[in-house]
């Protein structure tokens, strides 16, 4: 009856160890202490004191209720809770690599002393150079090829015959006169014109 | 002679005793009415307080502290204050009534959904508000290309006066 009883035990300890272990190890269902999105009457000092404000946790819950919790796109076609993920990807369509020295770089550092607009040509230094030709310019250890394309009267149009790059040089040789429309100038002298009253027939 | 004087007495007698007995009835049923009344009211009597004790607040003030408590729970891109104004006019609603009142506009930028909250929140705190006026406009950013909803409120708040009935 002994060897029973002991036999007994020892069969059904470990049984109640693995539950005691259980019941220990057993995971509680963790209360969600997350903060209310709301204020109710309870939660701010500054509101009157009265008891017809109601507590957070009813507009909690009425806020369940509302329309745009149990909908992702709003009538205007948008998220109705904007997020960064939402966003359209910006790409820069009217972005290009950029090559260091450009042809129109080369050109500032050209220094004109003279434009003949008639003939289409240009001084640089001491000598012409006149539309069709090509110029070689030497710039931080890049040599373009610029042919004169055309001899403008506020610019002039070069082309890199090598890199196929164009470029321009702009001048100022010719007075700039401003181009105005013959209505403009009529205008102004319609303030010192007086009516007159038109001659009637004598009979 | 006798005979008819006693006659005549009798009559102005009843006659003052059916106007008292009138009256009396009138003052029972006005008692009672007042008593059914009274059951009515005094439940409510502390609502009324309550109702008075939200009207003698400074709407203006309420409202800002609510906004100021709840927009800093959003993200910029869910909902941001971009104005808010307190005109001076009384406005279509106020211009109707004779009752003490105040008004506030406020602007938003963001979505629709934080801005049902947080005039969820307003309408909660606040039940002497009106909605007056609500305005909805789709904007989109030029840079960023970043679609958003441009919101434009105008609240009215009835108010009572202290020592005004």
């Amino acid at each position: 009856m002994k060897l029973f009883l002991t036999a007994l035990m020892l069969v059904s300890t470990p049984t109640w160890l693995a539950r005691a272990q259980n019941a220990s190890s057993a995971v509680k269902p963790v209360e969600s202490k997350q903060p209310f999105l709301f204020i109710g009457k309870a939660t701010a000092n500054w509101l009157p004191k009265s008891e017809l404000l109601p507590s957070a946790e009813s507009i909690e819950e009425n806020a369940k209720r509302l329309s745009v919790r149990k909908r992702n796109v709003d009538p205007f076609g948008l998220s109705t809770f904007p997020r960064e993920e939402a966003e359209p990807v910006l790409i820069d369509e009217t972005s290009r690599a950029t090559a260091k020295i450009t042809l129109n770089q080369a050109l500032q550092t050209l220094r004109l002393n003279g434009l003949n607009p008639l003939q289409k040509r240009f001084l640089i230094g001491g000598r012409y150079v006149a539309e069709g030709d090509v110029v070689q310019l030497s710039y931080k250890d890049e040599v373009f090829w610029a042919k004169v394309v055309e001899v403008g009267a506020t610019q002039i149009h070069f082309y890199d015959l090598q890199r196929e790059e164009s470029g321009i040089l702009k001048h100022d040789f010719l007075p700039q006169l401003k181009i105005t429309s013959s209505k403009e100038q009529s205008s102004k002298f319609e303030a010192g014109m007086t009516p007159v009253e038109p001659m009637t027939p004598k009979k | 002679m006798l005979l008819v004087a006693v006659l005549m007495g009798v009559g102005e007698l009843e006659e003052t005793r059916d106007a008292k007995e009138q009256a009396y009835k009138q003052h029972e049923l006005r008692t009672n009415v007042m008593k059914k009344l009274e059951a009515v009211i005094t439940p409510n009597r502390k609502m009324f307080e309550d109702q008075k004790s939200i009207l003698k607040t400074e709407p203006g003030q309420i409202f800002t502290r609510i906004l100021d408590a709840t927009l800093p729970k959003y993200r910029d891109i869910e909902l941001v204050r971009t104005a808010l104004v307190f005109p001076g006019d009384r406005g279509r609603l106020g211009g109707q009534v004779k009752s003490d009142m105040a008004r506030v506009k406020s602007s938003f930028q963001g979505g629709t959904g934080p801005m049902q909250e947080v005039l969820l929140q307003v309408e909660s705190l606040m039940p002497q508000t009106m909605l007056e006026e609500m305005k909805i406009s789709r904007k989109s950013n030029l840079v960023s290309k970043r679609e958003f909803l441009e919101m434009e409120l105008t609240h009215v708040f009835w108010k009572a006066v202290e020592g005004k009935k």
